[in-house]
C-alpha cells in the first residue's frame, strides 16, 4: 500500500505527460476529397488530373504533412455524370467530413457541385479553364477565365494572321460562351467572324467545316472543339490539304494530353493553342514538377494545364491552411483569398475578389514532338475576370440561361431522341 | 550525488544532511523554477509571436484588401468613367479635335475647355493625379495635367514602355480594364501607376481612357501603419532583374521608394525578396536593416509587388520583457519564502538527527559508553523514520551498554582466569623446566638433521660439555658409533658416548619423534649407565659367589657328615686299637687326613658364610700384635712389613680364628704378589667414617650402612692385579698360583660377609694392591672370658635318642655314645624320631637331632618334642655352622649345638654340658 502511494505521483506525472503529448502524436489525418470521373467518357481526361492532385498531397505528406498531420485523400468517382458529382460531393462533405474538395472538369459537373458546396459553405478547387460568367465564394477557380485565355488568343490571332475569323466548336456551353465572347471582341479589333460552326460532341463528320473553310478561306480558325472530334477535324484538314500555313488553327481545348492522341494519326504541326501552362515552360519549378510527376506515375506522360492547375490548387490550399493554422474550411476560405504561389507556370495568386487566379496567358505552337513552342506570353499575370468587360453580368446570365433552356435544361446540346446525357469538356 | 558534492569546492569535505537537503530542495526549486519559467516564457513568447504574427497577418490582409480595393476602385472608376456618355462624347470629340487641330486649333481648345472641366472635376473629386485619353492609334489626345506625354504615341512613342503604355495595350488589344504597377513615369517625374479601359461605343472601340494614380495618396494609403507599433514598417518591392526595388517610402527610410534596392541572390533571402517572388509567409527574420523582426509577407498580384509587414522583435517582446522581469521578481520572492520554509522544515526534520548525531558522538567518545536518556530529548519531528531511528538508537545504546557491562564482567572474569592460567602455566612450565633440568637423564632435542636444539643440564653433565658448546652442533659428535641412526625411534638402546675429554662410556639412549607446533623434532633421552653397569656386574658377581657359596656349603655339609663317620670310626678304632699296633699310625693318618678334609670343609663353609662362628669382642690391633711373629715368619725375607696400627681401636664382634685367617691370607697373598722383589707390606688398622658413595665402591655392601667402621688395610708394593684378575678376585677356585686351591680370597669374602663388613680393593698393575676391610663396631659389651676346659670322658648312662637321616652318622653317633655308656636309640627321620621319643620319653635324657632331614626338618621335630615334653634336652647337630643353625631355634630352649663332623670328645663335652 505504501509503495503504491509512493508510485502514485509517478503514475500521475506519467499520465500528465501522456495526456499532454498524446493528441499531437496521434492527431488524425486531414481528410480531403478528390472528386473526378474515374469511369465514363471523362475518365481519360480526369484521371491524370486526379493523379496530379494526389501527387501534390503525397508531396505535402512526405514533407511531414500539413500542420503536423497527414493528409488523407478520399477519392470518389464522379462517373462522368453531373448527378453523381452532386451526390458524391454531398457525400464527401457530410459523410466523409472532408475539409476541401479537389475536383470536377466539365462545367456541367461544376455547375452541379456548386450549389452543394455553397449549401454546406464548403470549398471546391476547380482546376480547369472555363467559360467564366460565374463566381462562387465556395469555389476557387484555378483555371483560366476567358480574359486569360480566349481573349488574348483571339487578339493575338488577329494580330498575327488577320481579321477574318472562323469559329468552330463543340455544341455545349464552353464553346458557345467562348464564341459568343469572341463575337463581341472581334469587331472591336477591326476583325470579323466570317463563319461559325458547331458540331455535336463526338461528331466525326467534318465535310461542312472543310467546305466552309475551303470556301471562306479565313485568316484563322478559332477551334473550341472538345474531345475526339478534334482528331476528325485535323484529319479532315490534312485530307483536304489545308496546312497551318494555309489556315492556322488556334485551339482552345487541345492540351499536351489531347495532342499526343491526335498526333498518333494526324500531323497537326504548326497549329496553335492557347493555355496558361505548357509542359515546355522553362522554369525550375516546372522542371521539378514534371520530373516528380513522371517519376511518380510513368515516364514521358504528358503534363497539361488542368493537371498543373490541380496540383497548384492543393498547394495553395495547404498554404492557406498553414496561414490559417487550421484545416477548418471556413477559416481556410478566408486565408485562401490572399495566397500567392510560385507555380510551374510562374507566380499565381488568388484574386481576393473573384476567387479566380491571376494567371499568365500563353500561346504555343504545336511541335513535332507533341510539345508546344511558346510564342507569346502576357507581360504579367492577368487579372482574372469571370465577367469580361465586353459583356455585362446581366447580359451574360441571360445568355447562359438561354443556352440552358435551349438545351432542354442541360449544359450541352441534346440529341432530339433524348438519349442519356453525354458529358463533355467545358 | 556524493561524488558530485565531493567534486564541488565546498569548504567542508562532507556536508551535513541539513546542507544536502537545503541544497537539494533549493536546487530543485531553482532548477524547476528556471525551467518552468524558461518554458513559460518561451510559451509566452511563442504565443506573443503567434499573436503578433496573427495581428501582422491581419494587418497585411487588411492592407492587401485596402490596396486591392484601392486598385479595384480605380478599375471600377475608370470603367464607370469609360461608360459615361460624357466621356464617350468627350473622347470622340477630343480625338477628332486632336486630329484636326492642325487645321483648326481652336476646335481642340474648345473641346478641351468644354470637357476639361468635367475631367478636372472628376480628378479632384476622386483623387487622381491625371486623366488621359488615348486614341486607338496610341496617341495621347488628352491629358488633364498636360505633361510632356501629351501628344506622344504609346505604340511607338517615348513612353510606350511605361505603365501607361502597358495599360493602353491591355485595353486596346485585349479590351481589358487593367492597372499598371508603379514605376517611374518621366513626364510626371515621379513614380506613376495607371488604370485604363477601352472606350467602346456601340461596339466600336473609340480609344482608351486612363487614370494616373495619385502616388502620394497611394503612399499615404499604404503607409498608414496604425496599429503596427513604434517600429512597425510596411515594405513593398518588386522584382527588377537582379534586384528588389523598394516601391514605397519606408518608415526607416523616407526616400526609399524607387531609390533603395536589395540585390537578389544575396546570402540571406530577405522577406521582401520572398514576397516579390510570389511566396507568402511569416516568421522571425532579419530585415533589410539587419534588425530582427516579426514579419508577414505577401504577394500583391495587382502590382506584382511583394509586401512585408513587420515589427521589431524588441518592441514585440517588450511586454514579454516586462513579464520576464515580473517573473524573476516573483521567482526571487517565492524563492525567498520557499527557502525560509525549507529552512524551517529541514531544520525541524534534521534537528533530531543532529541531536542523535551529537548523542552518538558523545556516546562514541565516552570511554565508558555511557549516555543517559536525559541528554537526548524525545524526538519531536513529523517524520516517522526519525522517531523510529531515535527510539531504535536509544534501544541500541541500552543494549550496547548492557552487553558492555556483560563484556566487562566477562573481561574481569577472563582476566582472573587468565591470571590463574598464567600462574598454572608458569608453574607448569617451571615444573617442566625443573623436571627437565633436574632430570638425571640427559634430554636433548635435535632437528631432523641431527642438529642439537636444546639440552638439559643432565645431558651437559653426562657429556661434560657446556650447554653453549653443544647447541647447534650435530649430535653425532657425542657418540662413538659412527652411524647412529637417530631417524628411527629407538627405546633404551645401549650405545657408547664420548665425553668432552674423549672418555667413552656406556649410555642408554632413546629417540622419540615429537612435534613442536608443526616442526618435527627428535627427543633424545639418555642415561649414563656406567655406574649401573658396574653395579649390575657386581651384583651378578655377588650372586655367582652366593650360588657358589651355597654349593660349597652343601658339599661341605655332606663332606662333614661323611667325615663325622670317618673321623668317628677312626677315633673309635684308635681307641679300641693298641697304640703300638701297626694299624695305629694308619688310623692316625686317617684321623689327620680326615681333619685336613674337615679343615677344607671348614674353609668352604667359611666362604659360604656358614662356617662355625664363635663371636667374641676382639681388637684388631691387639690381634695383629699377637700374630706378628707368626706373620713375619710367613712372609719372605726380602719383604719389609710395616705396621700402622691404631691403639684403642674399638672392639669388633668377630670370630677370632676367621679374622686370623683373613689376616694370614692377606699377608700371604701380599707376600706372594711381591714375590722375589723387595717390597713393603703395610698393615693398617684404624677407624674410618664411610659415606654411602664410598660403600658403593666396596664389595658386599648390601647391608652396610654409612657410618664409622673399624678398618683393616693390607697393602703391598707388589705386581698388582690386572683388570681381569680383579674382576674374578673373589671367585672360588680362581687362582693365579700354581698350587693354590683358589679358596683363600673367597673365604675372606665369606668371612667378611659373615661379619657384616665390607671389603674394598685398590690395585694398580705393576704398582701394588691394597685390601681394605671394614668391620662394624661391636654392639654389646665385651663379656667376661670363659675358660674352655677340655671335657673328660666319663662313663655316663641314660638313653640318648639320635635322630639323623644319615645312617653312617646314626651309627657312629650310636657307637660314640655307647662308648661313653649311654644307651642309644636311633631314628632314621623326624617322624620316626618323634614317635620313638613319645614312646620312651621318660627314659630319654637327651636327643641328638640332625638339622636337615627329608621327611621332617630339625626345627619341626624340635617343636614336636617340646610339645611332648617341654623340658626336653635337644642338641642340634649340623654340617652348617652353629650361628646359622641356632638362629632358627633362638629362645626355644635348645640345649646345644654340635658342629659336624664332631669328634667323640666334642660329643661327650656337648652332651655333658647339656645335661648339667
Amino acid at each position: 500500500m505504501r509503495k503504491f502511494l509512493l508510485l502514485l505521483p509517478i503514475l500521475f506525472s506519467c499520465a500528465l505527460i501522456v495526456f499532454a503529448f498524446y493528441p499531437e502524436k496521434e492527431s488524425p489525418p486531414i481528410k480531403v476529397g478528390i472528386l473526378h470521373s474515374l469511369t465514363g467518357t471523362m475518365a481519360i481526361s480526369e484521371k491524370p488530373v486526379m493523379q496530379a492532385t494526389l501527387l501534390a498531397i503525397e508531396e505535402i505528406n512526405a514533407q511531414g504533412g500539413l500542420l503536423g498531420r497527414q493528409i488523407k485523400p478520399v477519392i470518389i468517382d464522379g462517373q462522368s455524370d453531373g448527378d453523381t458529382f452532386a451526390k458524391q460531393a454531398e457525400y464527401l462533405i457530410t459523410q466523409e467530413n472532408v475539409r476541401v474538395i479537389f475536383g470536377c472538369w466539365t462545367s456541367a459537373s461544376r455547375k452541379r457541385v456548386k450549389p452543394i458546396v455553397e449549401k454546406y459553405q464548403h470549398l471546391l478547387f476547380y482546376p480547369v479553364q472555363y467559360e467564366g460568367l460565374e463566381t462562387s465564394p465556395n469555389i476557387i477557380y484555378m483555371g483560366a477565365t476567358p480574359n486569360q485565355q480566349i481573349i488574348p488568343a483571339v487578339s493575338w490571332s488577329i494580330q498575327e494572321f488577320g481579321p477574318r475569323i472562323y469559329l468552330i466548336g463543340s455544341d455545349y456551353v464552353f464553346p458557345r460562351v467562348a464564341n459568343w465572347l469572341i463575337n463581341k471582341q472581334a469587331p472591336l479589333l477591326q476583325s470579323a467572324i466570317i463563319g461559325e460552326h458547331y458540331i455535336s460532341l463526338g461528331t466525326t463528320d467534318m465535310t461542312q467545316v472543310i467546305a466552309d473553310l475551303e470556301h471562306l478561306k479565313p485568316d484563322v480558325v478559332i477551334n473550341s472543339i472538345n474531345g475526339d472530334s478534334n482528331i476528325a477535324f485535323f484529319s479532315a484538314l490534312q485530307k483536304a490539304g489545308i496546312t497551318a500555313n494555309d489556315i492556322p488553327v488556334m485551339s482552345l481545348s487541345i492540351g499536351e494530353a489531347e495532342l499526343s492522341k491526335i498526333l498518333e494519326t494526324t500531323n497537326i504541326q504548326g497549329h496553335y493553342a492557347a493555355w496558361n501552362y505548357f509542359q515546355s515552360i522553362d522554369t525550375p519549378e516546372n522542371k521539378t514538377f514534371i520530373q516528380t510527376y513522371q517519376s511518380r506515375y510513368a515516364k514521358n506522360l504528358p503534363v497539361s494545364d488542368p493537371m498543373e492547375a490541380a496540383w497548384n490548387g492543393v498547394h495553395l490550399w495547404a498554404q492557406a491552411a498553414v496561414s490559417a493554422q487550421t484545416d477548418d474550411t471556413a477559416t481556410v476560405r478566408q486565408t485562401i483569398r490572399h495566397q500567392s504561389f510560385t507555380a510551374p507556370e510562374g507566380i499565381i495568386s488568388v484574386d481576393s475578389r473573384s476567387q479566380h487566379t491571376w494567371k499568365t496567358a500563353r500561346i504555343g505552337q504545336i511541335q513535332e514532338d507533341g510539345q508546344f513552342h511558346i510564342l507569346w506570353s502576357s507581360a504579367q499575370p492577368i487579372r482574372p475576370m469571370p465577367y469580361p468587360p465586353l459583356v455585362s453580368k446581366q447580359e451574360a446570365n441571360n445568355y447562359l440561361n438561354q443556352l440552358y433552356l435551349g438545351w432542354n435544361k442541360h449544359w450541352s446540346w441534346q440529341p432530339p431522341q433524348d438519349k442519356p446525357v453525354v458529358q463533355a469538356q467545358p | 550525488m556524493n561524488k558530485l558534492f565531493d567534486k564541488l569546492p565546498f569548504p567542508t569535505a562532507k556536508l551535513s544532511i541539513f546542507s544536502v537537503l537545503m541544497l537539494l530542495i533549493t536546487g530543485i526549486i531553482i532548477i524547476f523554477s528556471l525551467i518552468s519559467g524558461w518554458y513559460t516564457l518561451n510559451s509566452l513568447k511563442q504565443v506573443a509571436v503567434e499573436e503578433k504574427m496573427a495581428a501582422l497577418q491581419n494587418l497585411a490582409d487588411n492592407k492587401m484588401s485596402t490596396l486591392n480595393t484601392y486598385i479595384d476602385n480605380h478599375l471600377e472608376h475608370v470603367e464607370v468613367l469609360s461608360q459615361m456618355q460624357t466621356t464617350q462624347l468627350a473622347a470622340e470629340a477630343i480625338t477628332h479635335a486632336f486630329h484636326t487641330q492642325n487645321k483648326n486649333s481652336n476646335i481642340y481648345k474648345y473641346v478641351n475647355a468644354h470637357y476639361g472641366r468635367f475631367f478636372e472635376h472628376y480628378l479632384s473629386s476622386w483623387g487622381y493625379y491625371d486623366l488621359i485619353l488615348i486614341d486607338t492609334q496610341g496617341t495621347i489626345v488628352y491629358s488633364v495635367k498636360h505633361e510632356s506625354d501629351f501628344a506622344t504615341n504609346l505604340v511607338h512613342g517615348p513612353y510606350k514602355d511605361t505603365g501607361l503604355g502597358f495599360v493602353f495595350k491591355q485595353a486596346k488589344d485585349f479590351l481589358q480594364t487593367s492597372n499598371s504597377t508603379f514605376s517611374y513615369y518621366p513626364p510626371s517625374n515621379e513614380p506613376g501607376a495607371f488604370v485604363a479601359t477601352p472606350i467602346i461605343v456601340d461596339g466600336v472601340l473609340f480609344g482608351v481612357i486612363a487614370l494616373q494614380f495619385d502616388t502620394q495618396a497611394f503612399y499615404d494609403e499604404i503607409n498608414d501603419i496604425a496599429g503596427i507599433g513604434q517600429t512597425g514598417e510596411i515594405v513593398t518591392g518588386q522584382r527588377n532583374h537582379h534586384e528588389i526595388l523598394v516601391t514605397v517610402p519606408l518608415r526607416h527610410d523616407a526616400k526609399a521608394a524607387f531609390h533603395r534596392s536589395f540585390p537578389l541572390n544575396s546570402a540571406y533571402t530577405l522577406p521582401i525578396e520572398q514576397a516579390a517572388s510570389g511566396h507568402t509567409g511569416s516568421g522571425i527574420v532579419t530585415d533589410w536593416r539587419g534588425q530582427e523582426v516579426i514579419a508577414v509577407w505577401k504577394y500583391i498580384p495587382a502590382l506584382q509587388w511583394g509586401m512585408v509587414v513587420k515589427i521589431d522583435t524588441q518592441e514585440a517582446f517588450a511586454s514579454l520583457h516586462q513579464v520576464q522581469h515580473n517573473y524573476l521578481g516573483w521567482i526571487g520572492f517565492a524563492f525567498f519564502i520557499i527557502y525560509i520554509i525549507t529552512y524551517i522544515f529541514t531544520r525541524r526534520l534534521t534537528l533530531p538527527l543532529r541531536q542523535l548525531t551529537q548523542v552518538t558522538t558523545d556516546f562514541a567518545n565516552d570511554p565508558n559508553l555511557l549516555v543517559s536518556n536525559t541528554n537526548f530529548p524525545a524526538p519531536n519531528t513529523c517524520t516517522e523514520e526519525v522517531n523510529t531511528l531515535s527510539q531504535a538508537f536509544m534501544d541500541m545504546i541500552n543494549r550496547v551498554q548492557a552487553s558492555q557491562h556483560k563484556l566487562k564482567d566477562n573481561v574481569v572474569s577472563l582476566s582472573n582466569q587468565n591470571i590463574a592460567l598464567d600462574y598454572q602455566v608458569t608453574e607448569q612450565t617451571a615444573r617442566m623446566q625443573a623436571v627437565i633440568e633436574n632430570a638425571t637423564d640427559g634430554i636433548i632435542t635435535i632437528s631432523e638433521t641431527g642438529v642439537i636444539q636444546s639440552l638439559n643440564p643432565a645431558a651437559c653433565t653426562i657429556f661434560a660439555y657446556d650447554e653453549k658448546e653443544l647447541l647447534g652442533k650435530p649430535i653425532q659428535q657425542l657418540f662413538t658409533a659412527e652411524t647412529l641412526d637417530f631417524q628411527l625411534p629407538q627405546q633404551n638402546t645401549e650405545t657408547e658416548g664420548t665425553r668432552k675429554s674423549g672418555e667413552t662410556f656406556p649410555l642408554e639412549i632413546s629417540f622419540t619423534d615429537m612435534y613442536v607446533l608443526t616442526q618435527k623434532l627428535l627427543l633424545v633421552t639418555l642415561r649414563d649407565i656406567t655406574q649401573e653397569k658396574h653395579e649390575r656386574e657386581q651384583l651378578e658377581h655377588t650372586q655367582r659367589l652366593e650360588s657358589l657359596g651355597v654349593l660349597a656349603g652343601g658339599i661341605a655339609h655332606d663332606f662333614n657328615n661323611i667325615l663325622t663317620a670317618i673321623l668317628g670310626n677312626a677315633a673309635i678304632a684308635k681307641m679300641r686299637t693298641d697304640a703300638l699296633s701297626p694299624i695305629s699310625p694308619m688310623l692316625d693318618n686317617i684321623e689327620k687326613s680326615s681333619e685336613r678334609a674337615a679343615e677344607l670343609c671348614k674353609q668352604m663353609l667359611d666362604y659360604s658364610g656358614k662356617g662355625k662362628f664363635i663371636i667374641k669382642h676382639i681388637s684388631l690391633t691387639e690381634m695383629i700384635e699377637e700374630m706378628i711373629v707368626l706373620l713375619e715368619v710367613s712372609i719372605q725375607k726380602n719383604i719389609v712389613m710395616r705396621l700402622d696400627l691404631a691403639q684403642q681401636l674399638p672392639y669388633i664382634e668377630a670370630d677370632v680364628s676367621q679374622i686370623q685367617q683373613i689376616i694370614m691370607n692377606l699377608i700371604i697373598n701380599a707376600s706372594e704378589a711381591i714375590d722375589k722383589h723387595s717390597g713393603t707390606i703395610t698393615v693398617y688398622t684404624g677407624v674410618v667414617n664411610v659415606s654411602d658413595d664410598y660403600i658403593k665402591t666396596t664389595y658386599i655392601h648390601d647391608d652396610i650402612q654409612p657410618g664409622r667402621y673399624v678398618t683393616l688395610e693390607v697393602s703391598d708394593t707388589g705386581c698388582g692385579m690386572s683388570k681381569e684378575t680383579k674382576k674374578r678376585l673373589f671367585d672360588p677356585f680362581f687362582t693365579t698360583k700354581f698350587t693354590g686351591r683358589g679358596l683363600g680370597m673367597s673365604a675372606i669374602l665369606g668371612i667378611v660377609r659373615g661379619h657384616k663388613g665390607a671389603i674394598k680393593v685398590y690395585s694398580e698393575e705393576g704398582k701394588g694392591s691394597s685390601f681394605k676391610i671394614l668391620f662394624p663396631y661391636a654392639t654389646s659389651e665385651k663379656p667376661a672370658d670363659t675358660t674352655d676346659t677340655k671335657p673328660m670322658l666319663q662313663h655316663q648312662h641314660g638313653k640318648v635318642l639320635v635322630i639323623d637321616d644319615e645312617e653312617n652318622v646314626r651309627e657312629i653317633a650310636g657307637i660314640m655314645l655307647e662308648q661313653a655308656g649311654y644307651t642309644v636309640l636311633t631314628a632314621s627321620g623326624g617322624i620316626e624320631g618323634v614317635a620313638t621319643f613319645k614312646a620312651q620319653q621318660k627314659d630319654i635324657i637327651a636327643v641328638l637331632l640332625d638339622m636337615t632331614m627329608p621327611d621332617m626338618d630339625g626345627s619341626t621335630v624340635f617343636r614336636e618334642l617340646k610339645i611332648i615334653q617341654p623340658d626336653v634336652t635337644v642338641i642340634l647337630s649340623s654340617g652348617y655352622n652353629e650361628q646359622d643353625a641356632t638362629n632358627r631355634f633362638a629362645g626355644k630352649g635348645l640345649a646345644g649345638f654340635l658342629q659336624k663332623p664332631y669328634t667323640p670328645d666334642a660329643l661327650y663335652k656337648k652332651l655333658s654340658d647339656a645335661l648339667k
